[in-house]
């Protein structure tokens, strides 16, 4: 009989609030996380705007020695993941160290750090660039760190798949103790990447919105006035359990994964393929890994990026794969408030959809005010709806063209 | 000879996270204080960009063990 898998653990940081908790209340307040860059001078870039973490310490949840050493992406993963893990109510003894494994994805890896040792080199020379530079730049260093701070001795490497990053971590996290080969896994994603060299990047791809006049305004996914992304930062990480182990000792569940497909375009560096290929055999996938149909599912927590191609595109994908179903269905996108935050959204957003299915509501997409005739679905604007879900999706798709969508559904015994 | 040990204590004191109390000529950077490889680099580096030195035989460098030997050490390169 298949193992069956379950999320006893989440922990989340974003522009929303320092945990899921304050996240959450957040997101059906129909909050936004979008202002006005503090983290560095911004005024002479074409993009003003992003989705910052507000008052994170990182002291709170790591020695400051040890801190010090870790780019924010790494502490924004470390400090999701502790928290997932007191959420999970795991202690030692409950568990094989050897059967507990991290994967923990990040699109760019430590790239606030990039930046500084790159103007150490520049300014000093080779022999001032920091020892550290290596470890704190690698994007699998959250994974390492995890594990030695919970003492983890199962499969850990990170995920790199740009915007997808978190996603296919939980995804392979998922298929990991569903065929036996760990018991646990810490999985999800971080990003640190609100800094002058990625919001440059960004701005000269014409990836993300320079609506700098009205950030609250400027996440505004499916709506017609949509002018890109919003780059954001956080992490979210979830604490994935075979189902007889979580029973076991007693664990709470938050939700069940059911189902993981991951696919790719083979089409464009940054564009996603026409129609929606690539994410919609994504989803499908996802809904045949789990034994679903498509009538089965009753929500879609939207890759949603808030870009002209993405969303119509996933619009597209999710009315080829689910025909007349796909009216009938919610699709929400949670960027609307928290921003995109890049490798950690999926991660983040495999959390919001978890809720979703445990607390019967369905957060907005804000903002949603000019109907797009290429995007005709119902996206649930700007209000939570109150409704019973049993299944949910989740996707998320990432430059390179790497598509990936998870099955979620309500856990009921 | 004052001036280059305060400068060394508060550098270790400060990337360690240990009292400056415990920095004293006696103590070995990894033995005593619990520096790894890394933290002993680091330590060396930012003590050579305070003086404004380049150590540019890195094998002296490396056989640094306690505070007495980098304060030596400092000490001969900027004498």
């Amino acid at each position: 009989m298949s193992r069956r898998v379950v999320v006893t653990g989440m922990g989340a940081l974003t522009p929303l609030g320092l945990d899921r908790v304050t996240t959450w209340e957040a997101l059906l307040e129909g909050r936004n996380g979008v202002g006005t860059i503090t983290r560095f001078d911004a005024s002479a870039y074409p993009v003003r705007i992003a989705a910052e973490l507000k008052g994170f310490d990182v002291e709170s949840f790591i020695e400051k020695r040890e801190a010090r050493k870790m780019d924010p992406s790494t502490q924004y993963g470390v400090a999701a993941s502790l928290m997932a893990w007191k959420d999970s109510g795991l202690c030692e003894g409950d568990f094989d160290s050897a059967r507990a494994g991290v994967i923990i994805g990040s699109g760019v890896g430590g790239i606030q750090t990039l930046e500084a040792q790159h103007a150490v080199l520049m300014e000093k020379g080779p022999r001032r660039v920091s020892p550290f530079f290596i470890p704190m730049l690698i994007a699998d260093m959250s994974s390492g760190m995890v594990s030695i701070m919970l003492n983890l001795k199962g499969m850990n490497f990170a995920t790199v798949s740009a915007c997808a990053s978190g996603a296919h971590a939980i995804g392979v996290s998922f298929q990991a103790v569903r065929c036996g080969d760990a018991d646990i896994m810490v999985a999800g994603g971080a990003e640190a990447a609100v800094c002058p060299l990625s919001v440059a990047g960004f701005a000269a791809m014409r990836a993300i919105s320079s609506r700098n006049d009205e950030p609250e305004r400027a996440s505004r996914p499916f709506d017609a006035g949509r002018d890109g992304f919003i780059v954001g930062e956080g992490a979210g990480i979830v604490v994935l359990e075979e189902l007889e182990h979580a029973k076991r000792r007693g664990a709470v569940i938050h939700a069940e994964i059911t189902g993981y497909g991951a696919t790719g375009d083979a089409y464009h560096m940054t564009a996603p393929a026409p129609g929606g290929d690539g994410g919609a055999r994504a989803m499908a996938r996802a809904l045949d890994d789990a034994r679903m149909v498509p009538e089965d599912v009753q929500y879609i927590n939207a890759h949603g990026t808030s870009t002209p191609l993405n969303d119509k595109f996933e619009t597209a994908a999710i009315k080829s794969v689910f025909g007349e179903h796909a009216g009938v269905l919610a699709v929400s996108s949670t960027k609307s408030m928290t921003g995109h935050l890049l490798g950690a959204a999926g991660g983040a957003e495999a959390i919001f959809t978890a809720l979703s299915l445990a607390n019967s509501v369905i957060p907005p997409t804000i903002n949603y005010e000019t109907p797009d005739p290429d995007c005709d679905l119902d996206y649930v604007p700007n209000q939570p709806r109150d409704t019973k879900i049993l299944n949910a999706l989740t996707n998320s798709f990432g430059f390179g063209g790497h598509n990936c969508s998870i099955a979620i559904r309500r856990f009921e015994g | 000879m004052a001036d280059v040990l305060e400068k060394v204590k508060q550098v270790v004191a400060e990337k360690l996270q240990i009292d400056a109390e415990q920095v004293t000529m006696e103590a070995a950077i990894v033995e005593d204080l619990g520096a790894d490889s890394l933290e002993q680099a680091d330590i060396l580096f930012s003590l050579e960009d305070e003086f404004g030195i380049t150590a540019d035989d890195s094998d002296e460098a490396e056989g640094l063990k306690t505070v007495a030997d980098i304060v030596a050490y400092l000490e001969k390169r900027t004498g």
